[in-house]
């Protein structure tokens, strides 16, 4: 709308205004109608979408805040988080951990942080940044724990391993057993994983089953 | 570390300034700071503009700052020398608390002294017995030493 037509008929302006701004939005959800809203305050910018300069500030200012230390303020360097989700560079929460004397808690929330109970965060880029081992922390901070690797969870329960091996036993008798014993074994990675006393009893039962048909076998040839 | 942190803090003091307190630098020295606290206005401090300085560890934020008023206080947490008690100034301390946060802390307790915890015994004994005293003494203080 030029200059002159609004000088033209200055009542209409409003109403011409808000067409344009129905046109130029796509229907949108209550959200996204929410997020525009400043921006319909601000009759600059209207071109390049005031939601996108809107968001475009935001973001510049509040990617460093999401992702920095809570001690060093700074941009996490080799960080981890804690159980309770608090974000540390690691030889920032290592030297808090040292200089608390009674009880080790998170800074931000209280609760109780163990040192070998805090979880790093792997990111895409190289996790050690060379210049933080250039300035030469004066205590030596140890490597941070590593993160644990809990054995995929099968979602679909006809195809664990452990039932095919129970099935080969029930149809193939007796010898299969002992492939069974050794399959079982050979597949502890995939199966849920037993404990010791699990496996140890498992081992005894089948144990005396091979016994038990043994004396069978003996009895009926004999 | 302890410098870039303190560079932060002035930084986001100056972005989003708190109401009724303000603090930067006393000189050159980014470790020594000065600060302002209006007398909340539910209290018998309110009118008065209160001194504060605050001396940044070298270690900090591992070891909290030291705050200690320079306008002389009618308070039972507060001494003549001006030193506060408040447990997040001592064991209560937690690297991710700030400044901000702390002149926050110290306006709240204007407002709500704990005379279970008290530094000038006599003031929290009468705070406990005869409160519209303490509240007129505080009134007269504040009028004395912490306007104009």
């Amino acid at each position: 709308m030029s200059a002159a037509a609004g000088a033209e008929l200055p009542s209409l302006q409003p109403a011409a205004g808000g067409l344009q701004q129905q046109a130029v939005q796509p229907p949108a959800g209550p959200e996204q109608q929410l997020a525009a809203l400043p921006g319909k305050q601000a009759e600059a910018g209207f071109d390049e979408g005031p939601k996108a300069a809107l968001k475009k500030g935001l973001e510049e200012s509040q990617e460093d805040i999401l992702f920095s230390c809570n001690i060093c303020y700074d941009l996490a360097s080799e960080p981890v988080v804690t159980l309770c989700g608090h974000l540390y560079c690691w030889p920032c929460l290592y030297r808090w951990l040292q200089v608390q004397s009674h009880c080790r808690t998170c800074p931000v929330c209280k609760a109780g942080v163990e040192m070998d109970k805090v979880i790093p965060i792997y990111g895409r880029g190289g996790n050690e940044d060379p210049r933080s081992k250039s300035k030469g922390e004066p205590e030596v901070v140890p490597q941070r724990p590593a993160g644990q690797r809990p054995a995929p969870v099968m979602r679909n329960p006809l195809l664990q391993p452990n039932v095919n091996v129970a099935a080969q036993q029930g149809g193939l008798g007796i010898i299969p057993t002992l492939f069974g014993l050794q399959n079982g074994n050979g597949n502890a990675g995939y199966a849920e994983p037993l404990t010791p006393e699990q496996q140890h009893q498992a081992f005894l039962s089948r144990l005396l089953l091979m016994l038990g048909s043994f004396v069978i076998m003996c009895l009926l040839l004999f | 570390m302890a410098s870039k942190r303190i560079s932060k803090e002035l930084q986001d003091l100056q972005k989003d300034p708190p109401t009724s307190c303000s603090a930067g630098p006393a000189g050159d020295d980014l470790f020594h700071w000065q600060a302002t606290i209006m007398g909340p206005g539910d209290s018998p401090y309110s009118g008065g503009v209160f001194f504060v300085t605050i001396h940044f560890p070298p270690d900090y934020p591992f070891k909290p700052p030291k705050v200690q008023f320079q306008t002389k206080v009618y308070h039972p947490n507060i001494n003549s020398q001006g030193s506060i008690c408040l447990d997040i100034l001592k064991e209560q301390w937690s690297p991710a608390l700030t400044i901000s946060k702390v002149l926050l802390s110290i306006c709240s307790l204007l407002t709500d002294p704990n005379p279970d915890d008290p530094l000038v015994p006599e003031i929290a004994h009468i705070y406990k017995t005869d409160r519209s005293r303490y509240e007129e003494t505080a009134r007269e203080w504040t009028r004395k030493y912490a306007m104009g």
